[in-house]
């Protein structure tokens, strides 16, 4: 059995009346490379600040590596690797340096240091650009040295706050395919993002939480078991009347009924034929359609569901 | 040590800027220098030493000063010759003037029916007549202080010190009221503050901002090294980079000064720029406890302003007399005012207790700049976790 790596338990955080935590739980095994998500304001960050002992908290208890994280905790910050969300660079140092002063605030033995740079540079493919300041570098490359200041000390927890914002498909799945790397290497990685397909292709648990709480935990597959909706019912259709959309509700496991642009949306819960049902009344009804297909959940709407539409930042 | 050595060369990649003001300080120094450079004067006027002949035919203690005197200002040969031969040597320009100085010359000095000395020299040139005003004013003094009741010894030794060259230039431009009546020494050390802020600010304010960025500053905080180590490699790189300007501002004020380094003015001097120095490292802490992204934006606009605005306001740019008292009483507030101040004291010889008094002030705007920095530190800080 694997190894708990992180241990939230009950962690409170208020900012006067707001409570940014509420008795919020988490924990991490080592190895999994563990999702985050939840909406704007949710809590994400205040939880990986108190994690980080960079952000007190009220109530509760964090444990990294088995032993209780606090600010002085010297031997367990060594152990984790942070990639923020903003690019934390210093514009006035050459790519090398501000890798090798990250790394050099972690590793003092010069030798080590200069092959775990190289390695770092090397892994994010940045070697050829080693020289170069950061203002002459393009947003995907300043992601990667952002990555690579934040692994360079090979960690083996690693903190990824939405690494990929703002960068193209490219460099996206350069990022994506590096985390998976350090993750295959034994690292344990924790993913923020908004962007549900990436957490969908990297993460093997995931934890959406809302209002500094947890909402639902689990694997991809948990997840989508935990919606009412199991599978969307797509059909191309130029004329339908309002008779025929009655009907189709009326249809077996089917609990909504959308018909808009000439796409008829059908979102059923259970069952293994819908795609079939919905052919065969169209055919006894004779209406002519396009196509038809079926589609299953994606986080997304998993996410959306257990979220909710509305937006956040408004709150 | 990683923090420092970052710290360091972010300092280094500023110093296109650093030369940049170094050039604008060392400027309008020597510019500012030479216009009050009422020592300039002095040293040509001093050292115009010539070539005479002096036969002393008296050998009394009176002649005997006269040609001490003589021999402290100019090159003398003591020698007698004949009017002809005098008159040859001069015409060649192998000696400026012959003085003959007549027998019983203390004699009839001291009987009120003196003897005149015999100056002989080219009247179409300055240099003879310049020896022969000053011998008549030598003279004339030795007289003026008999006259006010002195001995022959004592107005001796009186008109030797009147005539000294110092206190004779002193004299002159105080009473005439031309140029300056302050020595080079504050003239130079007026216009330092102005390099010292732009130099200390323009290398420190960026470089521990970039520190205090948040994302970086977080990235940092969660690294193995402590928020002490981090702060005392910081604050040690300030100290060395304020030292290092602090050095260079002296020493190009040392190179200036010549013979003057090591009087009691210029070490009072130092001490009173050293005091600055450290007072505009706590400006640093108190600016770059504010939002560091801010900073880094306006950097150069918060330099100009605080520099310049510190200088005209605070007696640097325009003497503290020509400010008014309204500009005054805001320019009290300000660390410029107290070095003005403490230096003008320094010039005019004014009390130790006086001129501490004004480093003292001085001081106390940096330890004020430094707790307001931390005190807003700790607001931030409080606010962010609330």
């Amino acid at each position: 059995m694997s190894k708990t790596v992180v241990e939230i338990n009950n962690l409170v955080k208020r900012y006067k009346e707001l409570i940014a935590l509420d008795n919020f739980s988490m924990s991490i095994k080592e190895g999994e490379v563990f999702g985050l998500l939840g909406p704007n304001g949710s809590g994400k960050t205040t939880t990986i600040n108190c994690l980080l002992s960079l952000l007190s908290y009220d109530k509760g208890e964090i444990k990294i590596f088995g032993e209780k994280m606090e600010p002085k905790r010297r031997d367990i910050k060594s152990r984790i690797g942070v990639v923020s969300q903003n690019v934390a660079v210093f514009d006035e140092l050459t790519v090398y340096e501000n890798v090798d002063y990250f790394c050099g605030l972690y590793i003092k033995d010069k030798k080590t240091r200069k092959q775990y740079v190289e390695e770092a540079l090397e892994f994010v493919s940045l070697t050829e650009f080693r020289k170069f300041f950061p203002k002459k570098l393009s947003g995907g490359l300043l992601r990667r040295l952002n990555i690579a200041c934040g692994i360079a000390h090979k960690p083996e927890l690693i903190i990824f706050d939405e690494p990929t914002v703002a960068v193209d498909p490219q460099s996206r799945n350069k990022i994506l395919e590096g985390i998976e790397c350090l993750n295959k290497k034994g690292a344990t990685i924790i993913y923020t993002s908004h962007y549900m397909e990436e957490v969908e292709q990297l993460c093997n648990h995931i934890l959406i939480m809302d209002k500094g709480k947890k909402i639902a935990e689990g694997s991809l597959s948990e997840l989508k078991g935990m919606i009412k909706n199991t599978e969307s019912v797509v059909v191309n259709i130029r004329h339908l009347k309002d008779e025929n959309i009655e009907e189709i509700k009326k249809l077996h496991h089917v609990y909504d009924v959308k018909y808009m642009n000439n796409i008829l949306t059908i979102k059923c819960s259970g069952g293994k034929h819908n795609i079939t049902h919905v052919a065969e009344y169209l055919k006894n009804e004779n209406i002519d359609y396009d196509r038809i297909y079926s589609e299953i959940p994606t986080l997304n709407d998993v996410f959306l569901e257990i979220t909710g539409k509305q937006l956040r930042d408004k709150e | 040590m990683q923090v420092f050595k970052a710290f360091m060369k972010i300092v280094k990649s500023n110093f296109v800027g650093v030369i940049l003001y170094f050039g604008i300080c060392v400027l309008m120094t020597i510019m500012v220098a030479s216009q009050y450079g009422g020592n300039k004067g002095t040293r040509g006027y001093t050292n115009t030493s010539t070539s005479i002949i002096v036969n002393d035919n008296d050998e009394s203690e009176l002649s005997k000063a006269v040609v001490e005197y003589l021999k402290s200002q100019h090159d003398v040969d003591m020698a007698e010759y004949d009017e002809d031969k005098v008159k040859d040597l001069i015409f060649s320009a192998y000696y400026t003037a012959y003085i003959d100085i007549p027998k019983g010359f203390m004699e009839r000095h001291l009987d009120n029916d003196p003897l005149e000395i015999n100056a002989v020299f080219d009247t179409s040139l300055p240099d003879g007549n310049y020896v022969s005003l000053q011998l008549g004013s030598y003279v004339d003094g030795i007289v003026r202080f008999e006259n006010a009741g002195f001995s022959l010894s004592e107005a001796i030794i009186n008109t030797q010190k009147a005539v000294e060259p110092d206190s004779f230039i002193d004299l002159k431009a105080s009473s005439k009221g031309e140029g300056s009546t302050h020595s080079k020494t504050f003239s130079l050390f007026l216009f330092l503050p102005y390099g010292i802020m732009s130099i200390i600010l323009w290398c420190l304010l960026p470089a521990v901002s970039r520190f205090n960025v948040k994302d970086v500053k977080d990235r940092t905080m969660v690294s193995s090294i402590s928020a002490n180590e981090r702060n005392i490699a910081l604050f040690t790189g300030s100290i060395l980079v304020s030292s290092v300007v602090y050095v260079g501002m002296s020493v190009f004020v040392s190179i200036f000064l010549k013979g003057k380094i090591f009087s009691m003015k210029w070490l009072l001097s130092m001490m009173n720029l050293l005091i600055f120095t450290l007072v505009t490292v706590g400006m640093v802490v108190l600016i770059s406890s504010f939002s560091a992204t801010s900073i880094l934006k306006s950097k150069d606009i918060i330099i100009n302003i605080i520099s310049l605005g510190f200088s005209f306001l605070g007696g640097i740019f325009v003497p503290l007399e020509v400010l008014g008292d309204e500009v005054k009483t805001v320019s009290r507030f300000l660390p410029t005012y107290w070095y003005a101040l403490g230096l003008e004291k320094i010039e005019k010889g004014a009390v130790f207790n006086d001129i501490l008094g004004c480093f003292g002030m001085e001081a106390l705007f940096g330890v004020v700049c430094v707790t307001a920095g931390l005190a807003i530190s700790r607001v931030t800080l409080y606010i962010k976790e609330r």
